[in-house]
């Protein structure tokens, strides 16, 4: 809302200088964005909250000054003396209200003879102050008492009221109006038109139509000035993507009195600059607003809600100088407040406390309250990631960031986790992007092919957020996961390296877990070089190389890994506390092993193979290195080099007690996992 | 609250979304702290002490906090924060006393009981903290940048 110093002065005084007096409009609730000089003006900005339609208007801002700098709030005087040779408006227009819920008041007054032409200079000042361009004085004048009181307005030209009759309606389906910006509107069945016997005129409250406008020929005029429903007003201006001035007022319902005032004020500024007669009467449609109830104040709410006592003669001052009226209640600790018309906001006692604070000040409210403690503990899910982060980062992966909300054809992708097809947004949030992730890896995928354009290679990341997985019934709301996404190198075994790291960090019982080979495919991992890690029957997520069609429509130069996990499942099986366990002071013995085995078969299942014969004395089996050699040991097999660390808690182990252990674990591998121990 | 009797504490921090087209200070995504704080007597003086003990604890000693009147849906009264960093006012985010009807929806009594409520905005102040002049630099995700933290 642009206000000019100039044209306040008409209606208070300002005792003190620009800055200071934005500051005070800022700290009342009238946030300051700009000054500017205009001509030899200066011209606020200020930002107007959509609760506060009274000070859409020079008037309603210097009702504010008025009472931050106790001042006297000056308003001005119409004097409108009725012609009556200039006829009675009944005999020259009727209105129609077919409409009372989308018009609930419609006014019309007819002045004739009047003379169109340009505005005098001041007028065209102060419309140019507030960036209005002036069209004719006519026009202008509406435009000024809309910029003074807050109260639409508009001019017709009578000539063009077919039938001298105005009919507030719902537009017909199919309707269309050319309005005064000269562009074509389609209107639809839930927008109120002012319409003649012919059609529409003007689209109500949001902006009258070019065939009835206002033009230097116009003798005869019709002044509208009306109330609109504010949910109507704001369907339609968004429907037809059409915000004026008008329909922006009309949204935040402008003070019912004023649909009056605004009116005479109008036409005592069009008698008194462009000349004419004014028609007696006024034409009536529709009620004037409900009354407003008044509103009780308890004195010991303004402490209990601010913290802060206001002497109760200053809170009625305060109250006074706002344009409340107040009553005593019997009892001494309450007042009655009956709210200003204009004061559509204030409703509750609540609302009273803010309009008190808002004046008295928020400075006064204390900054240093003691505040009782309540402990606060790290939640599971919370204690998991930073664990979780600490892994990553320890490895050189960066934490990445990237929008939920992605394009359609990265979720073609697809997602390891869901087959449905994802939800989508109504409005896109970045330029082209609808639907609700189902998978983190295609936005690290982009990330990192973003990183490639600039030349940096091998961007490893990863990020910690929801995805969105559809319920078989499309009206459900989704299943919410925190997932975490990480994409690196091509390196599946380095990568199952940190998510066993992971695992551990977080559970403390790795060996629980297993790991399969895919099914079917999942997303964008390659069905031939990936594994699904689960516990029991529960899939945490998925480790593996990005399938090379993926890749190559990514334009991702390097082969890629990738890794999922469901945070919620693995915080569930979080180790909250580590226990520590015994170190041996007794020496180890260690024991090289050297299998041949099926390509097929995992490190995992010789491991456990060993595991299972070790015995309590087993302390670890550690990976050497894997080697082929096809002509001495045929084709599809390996071998497997591995160490074997013995310990005893109480004792110093024998070597004939290790041999014995070794031997039981090599006939296990030989018979459960046809493994073969080298021949030396 | 609709499940359990005040007194209730949350702080609660996540992404949220608007439909702002991006630039140097706009993103449609991006991360809110948000405070709620119900319980019997409970007034604005708590707001803002909390607030002041905040920003103290996260930009260090010497921070002045102030109030502006605003207008939010589910407070009342609403006020925009500002602190005061190297002699400017900056906006920090919106905050007020729960409004008695939200009390009501969820079978509070707003006579018994009362509260504060606050948004703040994450990218802001880490923007502020860390000489970030481009919002959209904190989604780009390039090594060059994250590197720095």
């Amino acid at each position: 809302m642009l206000v000019s110093w100039d044209w306040l002065t008409d209606y208070v005084q300002l005792a003190v200088e620009p800055d200071e007096l934005a500051l005070r409009l800022a700290m009342a609730g009238l946030n300051h964005e700009a000054t500017m000089a205009v001509d030899d003006d200066v011209v606020l900005d200020l930002e107007v909250t959509s609760n506060r339609s009274d000070c859409l208007g020079h008037i309603g801002v210097a009702r504010e000054i008025a009472v931050l700098t106790d001042q006297e709030l000056r308003l001005p005087a119409i004097e409108l003396a009725d012609a009556r040779r200039a006829g009675a408006i009944e005999e020259i227009l009727q209105v129609e209200n077919r409409c009372p819920d989308g018009c609930p008041e419609y006014t019309a007054r007819i002045v004739r003879g009047v003379r169109v032409g340009p505005s005098p200079d001041w007028l065209q000042r102060r419309l140019h102050a507030v960036g209005i361009n002036s069209v004719n004085n006519i026009v202008d004048i509406t435009n000024y008492v809309l910029m003074e009181c807050g109260q639409p307005l508009h001019a017709f030209d009578l000539r063009y009221i077919r039938g001298k009759r105005i009919i507030v309606r719902y537009a017909e389906a199919g309707e269309k109006l050319e309005a005064i910006d000269h562009r074509t509107y389609a209107l639809d069945e839930r927008m109120v038109v002012i319409a003649d016997e012919d059609g529409p005129l003007a689209i109500g409250g949001i902006m009258g139509g070019a065939a009835s406008e206002v033009r230097e020929d116009t003798l005869d005029l019709v002044i509208e000035a009306a109330r609109f429903a504010p949910l109507a007003i704001r369907r339609a201006a968004r429907k037809l993507k059409l915000h004026s001035p008008s329909s922006f007022r009309f949204e935040r319902t402008p003070d019912p009195a004023a649909v009056d005032w605004a009116s005479r004020r109008c036409c005592q500024l069009i008698l008194e600059i462009a000349g004419g007669e004014l028609v007696e009467g006024v034409a009536h449609v529709g009620h004037p607003a409900d009354p407003r109830s008044p509103i009780r104040l308890r004195w010991s709410q303004i402490p209990r809600v601010l913290g802060i006592d206001i002497p109760q003669d200053r809170a009625r001052k305060i109250l006074n100088a706002l344009g409340f009226q107040l009553t005593d209640d019997a009892t001494g600790t309450a007042i009655e407040v009956l709210p200003p018309t204009w004061r559509n906001d204030v409703s509750r006692e609540a609302d009273l406390i803010e309009e008190l604070a808002r004046i008295y000040g928020y400075d006064q409210i204390p900054e240093n309250v003691p505040v009782p403690l309540a402990m606060a503990m790290p939640r599971a899910k919370d204690v998991a990631l930073e664990r979780i982060r600490h892994v990553l980062s320890a490895r050189g992966i960066d934490e990445a960031m990237t929008p939920s909300v992605t394009p359609s054809h990265w979720e073609e992708l697809g997602s390891p986790w869901s087959d449905r097809p994802p939800l989508t947004t109504e409005t896109q949030l970045l330029v082209g992007a609808k639907c609700l992730r189902r998978s983190l890896i295609p936005s690290l995928l982009s990330a990192r092919y973003q990183n490639q354009t600039q030349s940096i290679r091998n961007a490893e990341l990863y990020e910690v957020a929801t995805i969105f997985l559809p319920d078989a019934d499309p009206k459900a709301l989704p299943d919410e996961r925190t997932a975490l996404g990480i994409v690196t190198r091509g390196d599946i075994q380095w990568l199952k390296g940190v998510i066993e790291e992971i695992l551990h960090q977080v559970t403390g019982r790795l060996p629980e877990f297993h790991w399969d080979r895919l099914e079917r495919p999942a997303g964008v991992f390659d069905p031939h070089a990936t594994l699904a890690v689960a516990h029991h029957d529960i899939v945490l997520g998925y480790v593996g190389l990005v399938v090379d069609s993926v890749r190559e429509r990514l334009d991702l130069d390097q082969p890629v890994a990738a890794a999922e996990l469901d945070i919620g499942a693995l915080t569930l099986l979080l180790e909250p506390v580590r226990t520590a366990r015994p170190i041996s002071p007794y020496p180890a013995v260690d024991r090289d092993l050297n299998f041949v085995v099926a390509e097929e078969l995992p490190w995992a299942e010789l491991a456990a193979a060993c595991c299972e014969a070790g015995g309590e004395l087993l302390q670890n089996v550690e990976f050497r290195e894997i080697y082929r050699n096809p002509q001495k040991d045929g084709p599809g097999k390996k071998r497997v080099l591995l160490t074997l660390h013995f310990q005893s808690l109480d004792r110093t182990l024998t070597g004939d007690e290790v041999d014995a252990i070794v031997a039981a674990i090599v006939d296990h591998c030989r018979k459960t996992r046809d493994a073969h121990l080298l021949a030396a | 609250m609709e499940n359990q009797p005040p007194p209730v504490r949350i702080i609660s921090l996540g992404r949220v979304y608007r439909p702002d087209e991006a630039d140097p200070t706009h993103f449609p995504m991006f991360h809110q702290m948000e405070g709620l704080w119900v319980d019997r007597n409970v007034h604005m003086g708590h707001l803002k002490s909390v607030l002041r003990a905040f920003a103290e604890a996260y930009l260090g000693k010497e921070v002045d906090i102030r109030f502006r009147p605003s207008f939010f849906p589910f407070t009342e009264p609403s006020v925009e924060v500002d602190f005061q960093w190297n002699g400017q006012w900056i906006e920090f985010g919106g905050a007020g006393m729960v409004d008695p009807q939200v009390l009501t929806a969820v079978g509070y009594d707003p006579d018994k009981v009362g509260g504060f409520a606050f948004g703040l905005g994450v990218e802001r102040l880490c923007m502020r903290r860390h000489g970030v002049t481009d919002i959209r630099d904190l989604y780009r995700n390039d090594l060059r940048f994250l590197r720095q933290f």
